[in-house]
């Protein structure tokens, strides 16, 4: 387990982006990052499905993250990557438009999400985290891959 | 004692409990049966299984699963020794114990604090006088003088057994054992030992476990107790450098002191041999060397060592000063948030899943395994060598040995999660000995098919189903024995579980000889609850109606009782095989019983399936589901598909079919390739069968070209444009057929089926996902689930009937031929029903031997013959692959080669005998708009190979005793002369009529002396089936075989033909068939059927 773990809680971020929002993900979270895997449509599901793959072997959904933000879907271009990760021994995928960079983070750094934020992305964060010259929204996974009635 | 914390030694404690549990009902049962006369072997068998049990769970410090099996073993000893008599009561008091006992085991974490006293009374009580008896007799008087110490309060004692304690020579007490245990196991000469095993140095360090010390003991002795010691642990951690875990096992052999050690692998001095008043005597000097550990980790490793020991062998808990379970976490290591803290808790109590995760594998089967993997590997390197030289040669050589290596390691793998079914049915004895106690029947259960396999997770969700099936029928089905007895039924019912295999598939009946089901009363009941049009209900034929007891919320049960009948359950049984992949039928006759059918696929892994493309996407459907693939050629739409209203219907032999685009269902842009415009556009016509119609409400929107094209490029067989034919795939779901219109059918292929993410949770239209060839996921459609989103029924069974006699009448002797090429501008038809197989061939694999041609065929050689050999038409043309239709001659299997297959059609045009006849030519007809003749594959056999034909003339005409006189009733002056042809060939003596009357005359006239009726079904005048009716009402003519010879098409005829009093139907064509039943029937008389 947690053998590495200091006293003040260092944690790993991946940033990346989609669309304007710049999202942070704990690299614990984050089982591998995909660039190119061929996508296939499923039709009747929920809008915010971009389709399932195969990862080799097992077949990982696909969520789309512009859509979940409210965002317009947009084609895959080379930056588009497929964040792979875990929820309740499930494997899914996140697509998000680019990667940015991992950062170690001290968790003092990560501040609550203000509660001015409350538009329809703004359940899907559980913190944000203060980078250089911008924020960053730390996703809270189970809240986003939560199936929706 | 505290319970140990080992997830894997418990798990495996768990397996092997249920594995020892597993027969042990049905063992009871047995030995209930046999009483007083008890088979030994039986008895030993769940005897040990019990102390297995017992030994298990006292090391694992599982108290009261140990104490509730020692209560049983207690009875089951004195069963074994002929001291009890296995009577219904006792039985049932071991069954009610091993129930609780299992309930203990699957809880084991909770079992220490389940109360037990309850069964151990009334086990003690139903072994209770043999006990004291025995007592009595041997051990009493002992008791009073030997025993040192027994403790007074001892909560064990009860009034007949007294308590022993075995303590070491330092005083320590490690066993309070019953006396009468201690004397069990001394019996016939045994000498009783105390090992003191230290966990670490003694069993980790040697590799073993302590079950595998436990198991040592078991094969030459008798395990009295064992435990590990963990209060000493604490002690000696505290103050010592070197920590040691006690392993104290008691136990009994015949061995003596000096050998006894080597049993256990143990040194001596860790021995002590016990006397009969229970005093130890080391079996040797503790060396002098002992005091320091052999391997002794000095200060610092030591703590450490400590910890893995007791980590490793699980024998203590982890913070060796503390023996409660809940302080075993690791200490929760930093003040981290959320997840750590979690999961430390987690740790704490380590839940394990009842259901077994881990799988018995024959060893031969793992070695398989291992070789195929091997296997594998070379040919991977193999490939890689291969593949970097560039070598052609050997690439093609290597990818043969991956396919082939790769099938059988499937197979391989696919074995080892094979179970027998036997498993699943011996707990309906249980079932079933209960059932006729509590409801007062008395039922046999026949078991037939145990070793059957089947995939283990089926073999896992077929428990509920069959569960309710069998409690219906002994609750619903089986009578009560006074009414049995009043209708003379026979007594014990009979109830029988039999499992078989056949074509691929596993069956399973579930039959009863009950009451049955009424189908007035389901009728009445579907009438009361006016959920289906009373009409329909009024429609339903018995079997229908019997059927409806798979709707939800149904049953018959004339009350609610607490087995069965909550008026849920049929149903349930029903989706959850459905959801197997497999189907379920029910046959009942009132008075008589009632059999459930039920067929399931041999594994649910991998299964073989249709791939299909759907608007640029490829979707998969289980080959089970699939009936047929008909392709609808562009000129037949309009006749062939036809609108009710909003549904879209299929007219196929006769048959209405529901028929649903693929692409609206799932609600997909359906698109075409427009040639015009050179490239694909959406596609606007929504109405199947008028392809001309256009219909701007939908789909008016576009869509981008370049997108859709892109995926399209490589697709082959698509429409090339918006007139072309239709491919339907006709699928099977429950009790309806229906058509799914697909845009290309593109390969067959074994997939294996992968469950989709949680989030598809809602949608029914997809049975799971797959992975294709290319690497891509597919989606697997579910018939099932496609026909409720469409919400098909079925079209009313009546109103096909009728129609279909009427298309009858009207085609008469409609013959489904395969039309085929072998020069390119001749064509030929044959018939379909002589066809047994078509193949594709390379001409380059037909061998030339002695003047026959052969080719390879399925491990044998399979005779070929051109037409151009036996006929004088063109020759074959030029091409590398071509066809061979393969059909069955004298016994064995014969291939005409032809160089192309054009169609099946259904004709009933008139056949010409006379313009082509020559040898291997019956005759010629037009069709599809070209002359066509039709090859007489019998004809050019006897062309090609004269001598074949002439002995199996021969054969034949042995096998007739006599003459005997056939009518010949057939209105083609075509069919008369071929069938007369070849009976006449056959030695027979042919009398022929044109129509029913006429042949009915005939028949009926006693010169002719007629033995046997061929008659066609379709005449002028009087058809075949009411010339059958006519002759049938004549009381000579019952014992005369009439066969009705027909043209494939048209088999709902068929079941009226047999009620008419035909024997049998044959194909016309068949010369075979038609000549093997003529003598079948003349020698055996119409009883032989």
């Amino acid at each position: 387990m947690n053998n590495k773990a200091k006293p003040d809680e260092v944690r790993e971020l991946t940033i990346f982006e989609v669309g304007p929002i710049t999202c942070a993900l704990s690299i614990q979270d984050i089982q591998e990052i995909n660039k190119h895997l061929e996508m296939t449509d499923v039709a009747n599901a929920p809008d915010y499905i971009r389709g399932i793959c195969n990862l080799r072997g097992a077949i990982i959904t696909v969520i789309d993250m512009r859509i979940k933000f409210g965002m317009e879907p947009k084609e895959f271009d080379e930056n588009t990557r497929i964040v792979v990760v875990k929820n309740q021994d499930e494997l899914l995928g996140l697509l998000v438009d680019r990667m940015l960079d991992v950062l170690n983070v001290s968790d003092d750094e990560l501040e609550p999400t203000p509660s001015n934020i409350n538009g329809v992305a703004g359940r899907y964060f559980s913190g944000i985290y203060k980078m250089e010259s911008s924020l960053a929204a730390l996703l809270n996974v189970s809240e986003i891959l939560s199936v929706s009635e | 004692m505290a319970i140990v914390q080992d997830e894997e030694l418990l798990q495996m404690f768990i397996e092997e409990s249920k594995e020892h549990m597993e027969g042990i009902e049905a063992d009871f049962l047995d030995i209930e049966e046999m009483g007083e006369e008890i088979d030994s072997d039986l008895v030993n068998k769940v005897f040990r299984a019990i102390h297995s049990i017992k030994g298990g769970a006292g090391f694992l410090g599982l108290d009261t699963i140990k104490n509730l099996s020692h209560s049983m073993e207690n009875t089951l000893n004195l069963v074994r020794n002929s001291e009890l008599i296995p009577s219904p009561e006792v039985i049932s008091t071991l069954l009610s114990a091993l129930d609780t006992l299992r309930d203990l085991i699957a809880d084991f974490m909770n079992s220490n604090e389940v109360d037990i006293s309850g069964h151990i009374a009334d086990l003690k009580m139903v072994s209770g006088n043999e006990l004291t008896e025995a007592h009595m007799q041997t051990e009493a008087p002992e008791v009073e003088t030997s025993v040192a110490d027994i403790p007074a309060d001892d909560t064990i004692a009860s009034d007949s057994e007294a308590i022993v304690s075995i303590s070491l020579p330092s005083g320590q007490v490690i066993f309070s054992i019953s006396e009468y245990d201690l004397k069990q196991a001394t019996k016939a000469g045994r000498i009783l030992y105390l090992a003191k095993f230290d966990m670490l140095n003694d069993i980790e360090r040697k590799n073993h476990t302590p079950l595998d010390v436990i198991k040592e003991i078991q094969d030459t002795g008798m395990l009295v107790e064992s435990k590990v010691d963990i209060e000493s642990v604490g002690t000696l951690d505290g103050l010592d450098e070197h920590p040691i875990v006690p392993f104290f096992v008691l136990f009994s052999t015949v061995l003596e002191p000096s050998i006894a050690p080597k049993l256990i692998n143990l040194d001596p001095w860790k021995m002590y041999r016990i006397n009969e008043d229970y005093l130890l005597t080391p079996l040797a000097e503790a060396p002098a060397t002992v005091e320091a550990p052999p391997v002794a980790p000095k200060s610092k490793g030591n703590k450490k060592a400590a910890k893995k020991t007791a980590k490793s062998s699980a024998s203590a808990p982890k913070e060796p000063a503390k023996t409660t379970p809940k302080k075993t976490a690791p200490e929760s290591p930093k003040p981290q948030k959320a997840i750590p803290a979690k999961r430390a808790a987690k740790q704490a109590h380590p839940k394990i899943s009842t259901k077994s995760t881990t799988l018995r594998v024959n060893v031969k089967l793992l070695d398989t395994l291992m070789n195929l993997a091997g296997e594998l590997v070379l040919t991977r390197n193999q490939l890689l060598q291969n593949f970097s030289k560039a070598d052609e040669a050997g690439l093609e050589n290597a990818v043969q040995r991956v396919d082939l290596i790769t099938s059988e390691l499937q197979e391989a793998i696919m074995n080892t999660r094979m179970q027998p079914i036997g498993s699943v049915f011996t707990k309906f004895q249980r079932v079933v000995h209960d059932m006729s106690k509590n409801l007062g029947k008395q039922v046999d259960l026949i078991i037939e098919g145990e070793s059957v396999e089947l995939d283990k997770t089926i073999i896992e969700a077929i428990g509920d189903p069959l569960t309710h099936l069998v409690r219906n029928s002994m609750d619903h089905g089986i009578e009560m024995p006074d009414v049995r007895a009043k209708a003379g039924k026979r007594l014990p019912a009979v109830l029988k579980l039999s499992a078989f295999h056949e074509a691929g598939q596993v069956n399973i009946d579930v039959m009863d000889d009950g009451g049955g089901i009424d189908p007035q009363v389901v009728k009445k009941k579907l009438l009361e609850n006016g959920e289906i049009d009373k009409t329909k209900i009024e429609n339903m034929s018995d079997n229908e109606l019997v059927r409806m007891i798979f709707k939800p919320g149904f049953s018959t049960a004339k009350e609610v009782t607490e087995v069965s009948g909550r008026g849920v359950g049929m149903d349930v049984v029903f989706s959850n095989l459905s959801k197997l992949g497999g189907s379920v039928d029910i046959e009942s006759k009132v008075g008589i019983g009632t059999t459930i059918h039920i067929k399931l696929p041999l594994t649910l892994a991998i299964i073989p399936s249709l791939i299909l493309d759907v608007a640029g996407g490829r979707y998969a459907i289980p080959q089970v589901n699939l009936v047929e693939l008909v392709r609808i050629p562009a000129a037949q739409v309009q006749e062939r598909i036809e609108k009710i209203e909003d549904a879209s219907l299929l007219r196929l032999r006769g048959e209405l079919l529901p028929i649903i685009r693929v692409s609206d269902v799932l609600n997909i842009k359906r698109t075409f390739y427009d040639p015009e415009l050179g490239k694909n556009v959406v596609d606007r016509r929504s109405n199947i069968p008028d392809r001309r119609s256009v219909d701007l409400s939908a789909d008016t929107e576009s869509t981008s070209p370049e997108e859709i094209q892109d995926k399209r490029k490589e697709a082959q067989d698509r429409r090339v444009n918006a007139n072309s034919a239709y491919n339907i795939v006709v699928v099977n779901a429950g009790d309806l057929n229906y058509g799914l219109i697909v845009d290309a059918l593109l390969d067959s292929e074994e997939i294996v089926v992968k469950p989709l993410g949680s989030h598809f949770r809602g949608i029914k239209t997809y049975a799971g996902a797959t992975i294709l060839g290319d690497g891509k996921a597919a989606l697997i459609l579910d018939v099932m689930g496609l026909s409720n989103a469409m919400n098909l029924k079925i079209v009313k069974e009546k109103i096909t009937e009728t129609s279909v006699l009427k298309k009858l009448e009207k085609s008469k002797d409609a013959q489904s031929l395969l039309l085929v090429q072998n020069a390119p501008d001749e064509q030929f038809a044959v018939p379909l029903g002589l066809v047994s197989r078509i193949e594709k061939i390379k001409v380059s694999d037909i061998e030339n031997t002695s003047g026959k041609k052969t080719i390879k065929y399925r491990g044998s050689s399979l005779i070929l013959c051109s037409i151009e050999d036996a006929a004088n038409v063109k020759p074959r043309a030029e091409k590398e692959e071509i066809f061979v239709i393969i059909f069955p001659f004298a016994g064995k299997e014969v291939g005409v080669l032809v160089s192309e297959i054009i169609d099946v059609i259904d004709s009933t045009v008139a056949i010409d005998e006379e313009t082509f006849r020559q040898p291997g030519v019956l005759g010629s007809a037009i069709l599809m708009d070209r002359t066509t003749l039709l090859l007489d594959l019998y004809g050019i056999i006897s062309a090609v190979m004269p001598d074949w034909v002439a002995e199996n003339k021969l054969e034949i005409e042995q096998k007739i005793e006599g003459s005997s006189n056939i009518l010949i009733v057939e209105d083609s002056s075509f069919f008369l002369n071929q069938i007369k042809g070849f009976t006449e060939g056959a030695g027979y003596t042919v009398v022929t009529a044109m129509d029913g009357i006429q042949g009915a005359e005939a028949a009926e006239n006693p010169e002719n002396n007629i033995d046997l009726i061929l008659t066609d079904i379709e005449m002028p005048q009087m058809d075949g089936v009411q010339m059958t009716e006519r002759l049938r009402a004549q009381e000579r003519f019952n014992d005369l075989p009439i066969l009705a010879l027909t043209s494939v098409a048209g088999d709902l005829a068929e079941q009226r033909a047999l009620d008419a009093g035909i024997d049998e139907y044959l194909i016309k064509l068949d010369r075979e068939k038609v000549l093997e039943r003529v003598q079948y029937y003349l020698t055996n008389g119409r009883a032989g059927k």
